[in-house]
């Protein structure tokens, strides 16, 4: 490897690290309100920092948050991970007694991570983005690859739903 | 946004988990993302030299410069009777898994000194404990909190000894410098597993030691399954590398 392309390659490297730690927060906070499941969570942002990295000089010619974000919230969200598979973390089948006071036992009790779990993944990703991520219904549209209309009519329906299952109290 | 909906709009936010206290470590990430980008690169070399032989092969055979064995199906058709195609496993280079388990010959001396069936050891991260599991001559061991065991799982909490014999696997697998976090015996076919550390959702990698490896044991098995191709590579005596999708 040449002199410039070795440099080039430490460049890009220290940006790419710069860029985990600026954005790790926020890309993990985003999928786990996605996924429901902080070790589900940790691997989709994996995958993605996996991504960003590949396509970086694309990345950081934009905001390379958003660069990330848009393939986060379009991998496939909901899996089943073989490797702690003996911990259940269906949210209905959640231990009541608290454990350890850390913050992956606390993401999967909390009650809108739980409730939105429970939404259609689609209707997921657009109430996520549109009220907890604050973006406007046309960056929704942009990012997830559907039109105003039908971010309306899945935000619409998604809320509706969360409606109902904050009402009923479904997840006592 | 409609006004009726403040209510549940105001209700996620109030509720929003909030942000975690540490995000991903950032050099282990970039190790990863550029270990990602070389598989990533080598499997596209790979199906380009694919690609470039399949042309010549279906070059010949159209001016028919080449004889070929049965019937051979359009190369990018299907039928309604497909699996799903996950595509085509990755594997590591073959020096690179002859190394591997080369180095893997001494964790698997420790397992078998201590009488070890099972080992797994998620190191945790983002606040969440780690999660080790630990199956050896003298007992069934785990760690006891609610990340790691549900109420009704039989094993025991780690003792003194389970803990140093789980501590003298793990030194091991540190210096064989193969990235493994789980060992089964028995669990994932004959012999002895020793699953790679993935972030891959799509695949799972394990080199296996199965005893008594016929000698002419084919140099490789690919076998289709629902979710896709699940590929054995025979690497060298009693050592094996399979590739399967994970799901």
């Amino acid at each position: 490897m040449s002199r410039d392309r070795e440099s080039a390659a430490r460049t890009r490297d220290q940006e790419f690290v710069d860029f985990v730690a600026a954005s790790g927060r926020y890309l993990l906070r985003t999928a786990v309100l996605l996924c429901g499941d902080p070790v589900r969570a940790e691997e989709l942002v994996q995958a993605t920092y996996e991504r960003t990295y590949r396509s970086w000089r694309s990345a950081r010619d934009g905001d390379p948050q958003a660069y990330a974000r848009r393939i986060l919230v379009n991998l496939r969200i909901d899996g089943w991970r073989r490797t702690r598979h003996e911990v259940l973390l269906d949210p209905r089948a959640l231990p009541d007694r608290a454990g350890p006071d850390h913050t992956g036992a606390v993401v999967v009790r909390n009650t809108v991570v739980r409730a939105l779990a429970r939404l259609p993944l689609t209707q997921r990703r657009v109430v996520v983005m549109r009220h907890l991520l604050d973006l406007s219904e046309a960056d929704v549209a942009s990012e997830l690859e559907i039109s105003v209309g039908t971010v309306k009519s899945h935000n619409a329906r998604g809320i509706a739903r969360l409606r109902e299952i904050f009402a009923e109290g479904e997840l006592r | 946004m409609n006004t009726h909906d403040d209510d549940v709009v105001a209700r996620l936010r109030a509720g929003d988990p909030g942000y975690p206290e540490t995000g991903p470590d950032a050099g282990r990430t970039l190790v990863a993302a550029r270990r990602a980008l070389r598989r990533s690169r080598g499997r596209r070399a790979l199906a380009g030299g694919l690609a470039v032989a399949m042309a010549a092969v279906v070059g010949l055979t159209t001016i028919g410069g080449v004889d070929l064995p049965g019937v051979f199906p359009a190369p990018f058709g299907y039928d309604t009777r497909s699996l799903p195609n996950e595509g085509d496993p990755p594997i590591y280079p073959a020096d690179r898994m002859l190394d591997d388990a080369s180095s893997l010959a001494l964790v698997l001396t420790t397992t078998v000194d201590l009488g070890v069936t099972s080992y797994l050891a998620d190191p945790g991260a983002w606040g969440r404990a780690g999660c080790r599991a630990f199956t050896w001559s003298q007992g069934a061991y785990r760690d006891r909190h609610a990340d790691c065991a549900n109420a009704t799982d039989p094993e025991l909490p780690f003792d003194a000894a389970s803990e140093a014999a789980f501590a003298r696997v793990t030194r091991a697998i540190e210096r064989s410098g193969v990235d493994v976090d789980r060992i089964d015996k028995g669990g994932w076919g004959p012999g002895t597993s020793f699953h790679l550390r993935d972030n891959s959702w799509q695949w799972n990698w394990y080199y296996s030691y199965v005893p008594d490896t016929p000698p002419n044991a084919p140099v490789e098995k690919r076998t289709q399954t629902n979710l896709g191709p699940r590929l054995e590579v025979h690497i060298v005596g009693n050592w094996w590398f399979t590739v399967e999708p994970d799901d």
